[in-house]
């Protein structure tokens, strides 16, 4: 059989597709923001509706198998895996009924795949040598977490937000010095361009025991700080409220493999695209003696390609999903 | 601690000096409410929605933590009843809010909506309003003066305004179990 996977992805904002061989090759990947098929429709199409995973599923699943030079009818594929949590439901359902309608009529096994887990296999697509255990920070706009992954499917979660993921608070920070939408790329750029002692904002949370997070905090103090001082640049403020939310991930990470003894820590998530986090992770992993796994940032954001890896792993392990699976939108993770 | 002013309208102000004044009210409504409720929170960025959604949660025997929506658009969670938490802040109105489908699964548990005036012309012709905001004073140091706290510990003072749209609230509100009512 073919160790080809169809990965589907329509958990939030993207309709997305990848086939990847063997939980790690991949052999191509298509995200619906990425490629111009909104054009097809005559219009605009709203990003955050069901109804447009309903528009995009086909052609982007045609698009990942066309790109990977299989036929469209009958692809010669080893199974499909789908996000089937969390997620909206709305949005869920429309992969779901499409991964499983497919795999029945092309007589290939289904793999629900928990869109939290695919984050973490996005390392997998960056290092196919990577090996268990690793401290995960799972870092997006719905989510900040510390995953301790000792094995395939073997994870205990080490710590979470107590209230904002850290990507909200990009993203409100942002709209709010008028940097715009998505947020996390805005302050990215304009950060580059700030200088970051101007003004230190509290690292929340930092030094208390354990490993929880809160972002809400900070970003209201944000918010605050720039009601006083209008005439600040949102180039320096992005700056300085960039390092304080770099500062927080990287240390408690960093000590949560230490605490755990493990030597891999993998980012992934929106947030992990962050210029800044990467390039942090990797020079405090470099003094620390830990070994750094960055995705792409292709992989970082929501992509198929690492549900496909993730679902291949799934299958390795488990064997595949019944398919009166449905979508789990409140889905936990671990 | 708080205190409350009561009009003959069914609307209602409650001043909480910090957040065991927020569980106060989050108390006295989690006291009357029913299947089907629908609760819309408005306030700036930092008024504390989330934080009174917490609040609530706990109330209704919620366990898991309750973390902001803003990102996934609808959280569900399980206490007491079934706790819909969703958040407008991203979508634009109009379709998009009708798309998520809240009404259609609003009979099942109570629906809080976080920057709930984005959907609040399309969505629901009975609800709660309770807009949140903050009464402290103004600071003007030079540093930022919030230790940047997890929103269960910020005890700024806050004034929260309830009011009733539609019939099913009105009459609630003037039962709610609140501490003395204050002109």
């Amino acid at each position: 059989m073919s160790d080809l996977v169809l990965g589907i992805e329509t958990s939030c904002d993207e309709t997305a597709a990848a086939i990847v061989g063997e939980g790690s090759k991949l052999v191509s990947s298509v995200v619906s923001s990425q490629v111009d098929i909104h054009a097809e429709f005559g219009g605009v199409v709203p990003e955050l509706a069901g109804r447009a995973h309903v528009q995009l599923i086909v052609p982007v699943v045609e698009k990942a198998l066309g790109d990977a030079g299989l036929d469209t009818t009958k692809p010669s594929i080893g199974s499909i895996a789908c996000t089937i949590g969390p997620g909206l439901v709305g949005s869920l359902l429309v992969g779901v009924s499409a991964a499983k309608a497919m795999a029945y009529a092309w007589g290939v096994p289904f793999i629900g795949v928990n869109h939290l887990e695919a984050h973490l296999y996005a390392s997998f697509l960056a290092d196919p040598e990577l090996e268990f255990p690793m401290m995960v920070l799972l870092v997006s706009g719905g989510h900040t977490m510390l995953i301790h992954a000792k094995s395939h499917g073997d994870y205990v979660l080490v710590g979470q937000t107590l209230d904002d993921a850290a990507g909200e608070a990009f993203d409100k920070v942002a709209r709010f010095i008028g940097l715009g939408y998505p947020g996390g790329p805005a302050i990215d750029k304009a950060a580059q361009l700030g200088d970051a002692s101007l003004v230190r904002f509290p690292r929340p949370m930092i030094d208390s025991e354990g490993f929880e997070f809160s972002f809400s905090g900070l970003k209201t103090s944000v918010v605050a700080w720039a009601r006083k001082h209008p005439d600040a640049s949102a180039e320096d403020i992005s700056a300085c409220f960039q390092e304080a939310v770099v500062d927080v991930l990287v240390t408690k990470a960093i000590r949560a493999a230490r605490e755990a003894g493990v030597s891999n820590l993998c980012i992934g998530g929106g947030v992990a695209a962050n210029s800044a986090l990467r390039a942090e992770t990797e020079r405090r992993c470099a003094e620390e003696g830990l070994r750094a796994f960055i995705p792409a940032r292709a992989f970082c954001t929501d992509n198929a390609a690492m549900v496909a890896a993730a679902g291949w792993w799934r299958m390795q392990n488990d064997g595949p999903s019944v398919l009166s699976t449905g979508a789990i939108p409140n889905l936990r993770f671990p | 601690m708080s205190n409350q002013a009561i009009s003959a309208s069914g609307a209602l102000t409650f001043r909480a000096e910090d957040l065991a004044g927020t569980k106060i009210l989050a108390r006295a409504i989690a006291s009357i409410i029913r299947k089907g409720d629908v609760i819309l929170l408005l306030g700036d960025l930092g008024a504390g929605k989330t934080a009174f959604v917490q609040l609530f949660g706990l109330e209704l025997g919620v366990s898991d933590p309750i973390t902001s929506p803003t990102f996934t658009l609808v959280q569900t969670y399980t206490g007491k009843l079934t706790i819909f938490h969703a958040d407008l802040y991203r979508l634009g109105g109009g379709q998009d809010v009708v798309d998520l489908g809240l009404d259609e699964q609003a009979d099942e548990g109570v629906t809080l909506i976080e920057w709930g005036d984005v959907g609040e012309s399309v969505l629901f012709p009975d609800y709660l309003k309770l807009t949140i905001e903050l009464a402290g004073k103004d600071e003007t140091d030079e540093q930022p003066s919030c230790e940047g706290e997890p929103i269960s510990q910020v005890g700024e003072p806050r004034l929260f305004n309830l009011e009733a749209v539609g019939a099913s609230w009105a009459e609630r509100l003037r039962e709610i179990g609140l501490s003395e009512v204050e002109k």
